[in-house]
């Protein structure tokens, strides 16, 4: 803009002949005496540039989802119930946006001291919303800058109900262009008829992003800390909040056309509802219902814990929904689950309405009225059920309203026998809902339930002999007192004697039992131990490279150093017998992956495995000749490649812990088929087995070497060895046992397995 | 002396390994900086800037296996990136040697559209650095040899002036303009080398000689020195792999034994007509068959054992991607089969049956 373009003089004279006419061209007036000012030689003043308007909108709203929300949580802050977003033709640029609520309105000077006003301090001033009272969620004078970030032209139509007709206002925000002054720039202001009862619509047009449905769920996620999560079950007018709802539609307002809608966004995701209510007579009635888990049930509840038909006192007319959340993975998707569990942080909880009246602050964020976060926090019941894991709503009708009466300063119900019975009632219908939900998920409920995995098989039988066996006793000590017929007599001796088998056989039951358990444990240690194992090879594996090359690079440099050499040589064989053991565990450890189950050449293993302890046979002057095989087409049936593996390792392993104190160390493998069998003779120079221990060789614990810790052998004495070669040469219907050694050996163990058919 | 880049996300044994190919002076190999470039933009352009700098690419499969410089992508996406970059740019070709571990090398095997992207597939653990080495700059030479050949003519590359130009194999490397060094050099170590065909291996070489190599000891290298030289194959990369032109060879046996035809004698006439025309003193013992194979009519031979073999008596292997109408099929035989050392060798479907059908009889 040109410097004083005009004197002091002129423009006082044009300001004149501007005031003369009518109508008055504000615009001009305005542009005239912003520039008079500049003369005034004792004063300066700011002045701004219309280019501030873009740079905040850019600055301030950074999402565009973001500036969508603000503009809904301005509709929220003027007391509107509900809000239409709709995106017409919005999938690219270049669209439309509405945005339409049921609130306040605003009045001529409302919009042109409010929304035309930058940083108005309307807000600061009035930190609660007139009506509701709601808790300003909008950020302060954001919202014009929302609608500058999202599309290039605003017309915003707004209504008071007071008002007989509404005001429209256009702004094009590419007149906002920079080395203009903004008050300068004006947008029209209009009336027309009203539109509705109140409330407020802009349209954005000149979208400046396409919106898919994923960008309008975000919208919705930034906004739902407003929203009940779930439909109101009242509607009614009255200065206590009803609640506010946002409906976001692609093209047209119907429910086809809906993006996203509040009730299935996050109650379609429930683990289980909950719906309960009080009958006229007092009765409480329960339903759980989760398709997730497919159950559904009816139920009452008593007033009595005991008594399911006990009716309650004082309630009446009260119903209830709760929707049930877990945050587990197994349950919920990572986004939807963290979605969810950030909105049930501020929103979780059971609210209370009143003749449909929102009643605070029953269900507000740290509000605990129905107990749920303490009694989570004692930890008597360990299922989830603190506040978080529920969306809930409890209504009191008409029929109720009388029993529960609010607080004359309107904070809450008098607490009362009434109010004590409900919150009893309530908690006690939600625990037992997350009880059996942990029931059907087959997860500890209470902390009260000891061996809880138990409780259905092992303690209900202890329990059923106990009490079988005071009936008996009872009996007995009656039988003494009185004469009963011989017939009698007898049926209660021959129980009795029952009852002793019974309570024997239980108790071998139990050794049994542990003993299993006891194996279970050691083989769970042992399956872990190789996990390991596998890692530890796989990782050890990656060196054995630069090893060789190192070695190489060693033997290259001193090849002319003879004793050096021969060192070096050394190294190189060591690290040929290292890699042999590393590359055998690795593919016994790879081959666990392989989780088919094909016919075994026992030749292919036997060979693989004769070749793969070479070199610790030599280091163990141990003599193997090579596999003895007679005849052709040693198949067996289908087994899993890496067991055959275990069983010649495990043999190996216990041959050389056997033979340890003596200097002949021979083994032996033969193997046959006959009779539809294929047969494997392992046969050491050992110890050899005393004939009484033939069957024991095989039991779990078993073991006739050291303890662990106390032999040079690390592999000593876990005694199941042999306990897991039976356990897979059994599970192929195939035998295993000590036969008379063969030839001048000491030990034969013989594995027969059927043959491929 | 030829330059390579290796390229591994694990640090902690790079450099030995670097190292290790290094000694012997034959090549350098730098390890590259793979910490400093672990998106692939950087990484290519890297190696678009360099690429005048380097005779070939040593990758280590698993670029992104968790290693300290792990990546994203692995090294066949890299070497696809490679393939195209030398094609579309017409930048000179480079050797590109894929390492792996042996887990990793049955992951590798699953895939088999990206074999044809690697000169030369190694396991590292069975690595010995003094043929590495050699291996390495054989195939730099080789390439570069090629790349700047103007005539691009496969007499030269092939060093062989008596082959047919008209097959269609050769098709595709007669147009000097399109002739694209990186297929050529795969279809000379990929097919050519592996596969018999119109090269044949030294034990296949001795079978249709009829010559038991281990009972001839000194006796076969002396009679191959002195008389088949002329049949072993020269061409590019001739330094790693001891080939033989099949075609050739038949001619020699004809020439060698007074005008006879090898493939309808057994290996006793066979070496017999030899020692007729060259003296018995060719010291040649020749092959007979052991255990269930009764046949001498061997034109093949077991690939576990290397054993001469006739192919009626021999079970006929899968080959990746199926056999090309210019390959010959490989074989196993029963007693291979049946000891179950068939390695990682897969029998064609309809001949696992017939094995199968083979050895139930027996039993």
């Amino acid at each position: 803009m040109a410097e004083n373009a005009f004197t002091e003089a002129q423009i006082k004279q044009r300001i004149q002949e501007l005031l003369s006419h009518s109508p008055v061209d504000y615009g001009q007036l305005v542009a005239l005496t912003n520039e008079l000012s500049k003369f005034d030689r004792e004063n300066v003043r700011f002045s701004v540039d219309a280019g501030i308007i873009s740079r905040l909108g850019e600055e301030l709203v950074g999402k565009r989802d973001t500036a969508v929300a603000e503009l809904i949580k301005n509709a929220y802050d003027a007391d509107a119930t509900e809000v239409d977003v709709v995106f017409l033709n919005a999938w690219s640029e270049g669209g439309s946006l509405i945005i339409d609520d049921n609130g306040l309105g605003m009045t001529r000077s409302q919009l042109i001291d409010g929304f035309m006003r930058l940083s108005s301090a309307v807000k600061i001033h009035n930190p609660v919303s007139p009506v509701y009272k709601r808790t300003r969620a909008g950020r302060k004078g954001i919202g014009r800058f929302a609608a500058q970030r999202l599309g290039n032209h605003l017309t915003i139509i707004t209504q008071t109900r007071d008002s007989s007709e509404a005001l429209k206002v256009e702004i094009s925000w590419d007149a906002f262009e920079p080395d203009k002054d903004l008050n300068a720039i004006e947008s029209r202001i209009d009336t027309l008829p009203k539109q509705k009862e109140q409330g407020t619509s802009l349209r954005i047009d000149g979208l400046r992003d396409g919106w898919s449905d994923g960008n309008v769920k975000k919208i919705y996620r930034n906004v739902s800390t407003l929203l009940q999560p779930y439909p109101l079950s009242v509607s009614y007018r009255n200065d206590e909040d009803p609640g506010f709802k946002t409906y976001f539609y692609r093209d047209v307002r119907d429910e086809t056309h809906k993006i996203v809608d509040e009730v299935s966004e996050i109650t379609q995701f429930a683990l289980a509802v909950i719906d309960t209510y009080v009958d006229s007579s007092g009765q409480a009635h329960w339903t759980l219902k989760s398709s997730q888990l497919d159950y559904y049930k009816e139920s009452l509840i008593g007033k009595d814990p005991e008594v399911e038909t006990s009716k309650m006192v004082y309630v009446r007319g009260v119903r209830a929904r709760v929707y049930y959340f877990i945050y587990e993975a197994s349950l919920l998707s990572g986004q939807k689950r963290n979605d969810i569990k950030a909105i049930a942080e501020e929103q979780g909880g059971v609210r209370l309405y009143r003749k449909g009246f929102r009643v605070l602050p029953y269900g507000e964020k740290g509000d605990d009225w129905l107990g749920l976060d303490e009694s989570a926090r004692r930890r008597s019941i360990v299922a989830p059920h603190q506040n978080i894991s529920f969306f809930g709503l409890v209504e009191i009708d008409n029929d109720g309203a009388d029993i529960f009466e609010e607080t004359s300063s309107r904070e809450g119900l008098i607490q009362n026998e009434a109010y004590f019975e409900l919150v009893d009632y309530l908690y006690r219908v939600i625990t037992s809902a997350v009880l059996k939900i942990a029931d059907l998920r087959g997860r500890k409920g209470s902390a009260g339930q000891k061996d809880w995995k138990k409780r259905n098989s092992s303690i209900r039988v202890d329990d059923a002999i106990n009490d079988l066996r005071t009936i008996v006793e009872q009996q007995i000590g009656r039988d003494k007192k009185q004469d009963y017929s011989d017939d009698a007599s007898s049926f209660i001796a021959q129980a009795s004697e029952l009852l002793d088998t019974i309570v024997n056989a239980r108790s071998e039951e139990k050794k049994e039992t542990q003993r299993l358990i006891d194996e279970n444990n050691m083989l769970r240690v042992l399956a872990g131990t190789g996990l390991v194992i596998g890692e530890f090879i796989h990782e050890i594996k990656r060196f054995e490279p630069s090893f060789s090359a190192d070695i190489s690079i060693l033997q290259n440099r001193l090849s002319n150093d003879v004793a050096l050499l021969g060192k070096i040589n050394e190294m190189r064989q060591k690290l040929k017998a290292f890699s042999s053991y590393t590359a055998y565990f690795d593919r016994t450890i790879s081959r666990n992956v392989i989780r088919e189950l094909e016919p075994i050449n026992i030749k292919e293993q036997v060979n693989a495995f004769y070749k793969s302890i070479q070199n610790d046979r030599q280091r163990s002057n141990i003599v193997m000749p090579e596999p003895e095989y007679e005849g052709k087409g040693l198949i067996t049936v289908p087994m899993h490649p890496s067991e055959w593996m275990s069983i010649l390792f495990n043999l190996y392993t216990n041959s050389k812990k056997a033979m340890r104190n003596t200097d002949d160390k021979r083994i032996l493998i033969r193997c046959w088929k006959e009779g539809g069998k294929v047969y494997l003779q392992f046969s050491d120079s050992g110890k050899g087995i005393p004939e009484e221990d033939r069957e024991n060789v095989f039991n779990a614990f078993f073991t006739t070497s050291s303890p662990v810790g106390l032999g040079d052998d690390s592999f000593s004495g876990t005694g199941l060895g042999l306990t897991i070669i039976k356990d897979v040469v059994t599970s192929y219907n195939g035998e295993i046992k000590v036969v008379d050694p063969c030839q001048d050996f000491k030990t034969t163990i013989q594995i027969s397995i059927p043959a491929k058919i | 002396m030829r330059r390579y880049y290796y390229i591994d996300d694990e640090v902690d044994t790079i450099k030995s390994i670097a190292d290790g190919i290094n000694e012997y002076g034959l090549v350098k190999v730098d390890v590259f900086p793979l910490s400093e470039y672990k998106e692939f933009d950087k990484l290519t352009s890297k190696l678009r800037s360099e690429w005048k700098e380097i005779d070939g690419l040593i990758l280590d499969l698993k670029l992104n296996g968790g290693g300290v410089d792990s990546t994203k992508f692995t090294a066949t996406s890299l070497a696809q990136w490679i393939t195209s970059f030398v094609v579309t740019e017409r930048k000179e070709a480079k050797p590109i040697i894929l390492l792996s571990n042996d887990l990793e090398c049955v992951r590798f095997e699953a895939d088999v559209t990206s074999h044809d992207l690697f000169d030369l597939v190694l396991v590292r653990s069975e690595i010995k650095w003094d043929c590495f080495a050699t291996v390495l700059a054989v195939l730099a030479e080789g390439f570069d040899y090629m790349n700047h050949d103007k005539e691009k003519s496969l007499f030269s590359f092939l060093r062989n002036e008596s082959i047919d130009t008209t097959s269609t194999y050769f098709a595709s490397f007669l147009d000097k303009a399109t002739f694209n060094v990186d297929q050529f050099a795969s279809f000379v170590l990929n097919d050519l080398f592996t596969h018999p065909g119109l090269l044949i291996s030294e034990h296949l070489l001795a079978a249709r000689f009829g010559v038991d190599i281990v009972k001839s000891g000194d006796n076969w290298k002396r009679f191959k020195e002195e008389h088949l030289s002329n049949a072993q194959y020269k061409g590019v990369f001739w330094q790693i792999a001891e080939c033989y032109w099949s075609r050739i060879a038949e001619d020699l046996f004809a020439k060698l034994s007074g005008g006879k035809n090898a493939s309808s004698m057994t290996t006793s006439q066979r070496v017999a007509a030899l020692k007729a025309c060259l003296g018995e003193e060719i010291g040649l013992v020749a092959y007979e068959p052991a255990d269930k194979n009764i046949s001498t009519y061997c034109w093949t031979i077991d690939e576990v054992t290397k054993t001469p073999l006739d192919s009626s008596e021999g079970y006929m292997i899968q080959e990746e991607g199926g056999l090309k109408p210019w390959q010959e099929p490989r074989f196993l035989s029963f007693d291979t089969l049946e000891s179950g050392n068939k390695g990682d060798y897969h029998l064609v479907p309809s001949e696992q049956i017939r094995f199968d059908g083979d050895l139930e009889a027996i039993i």
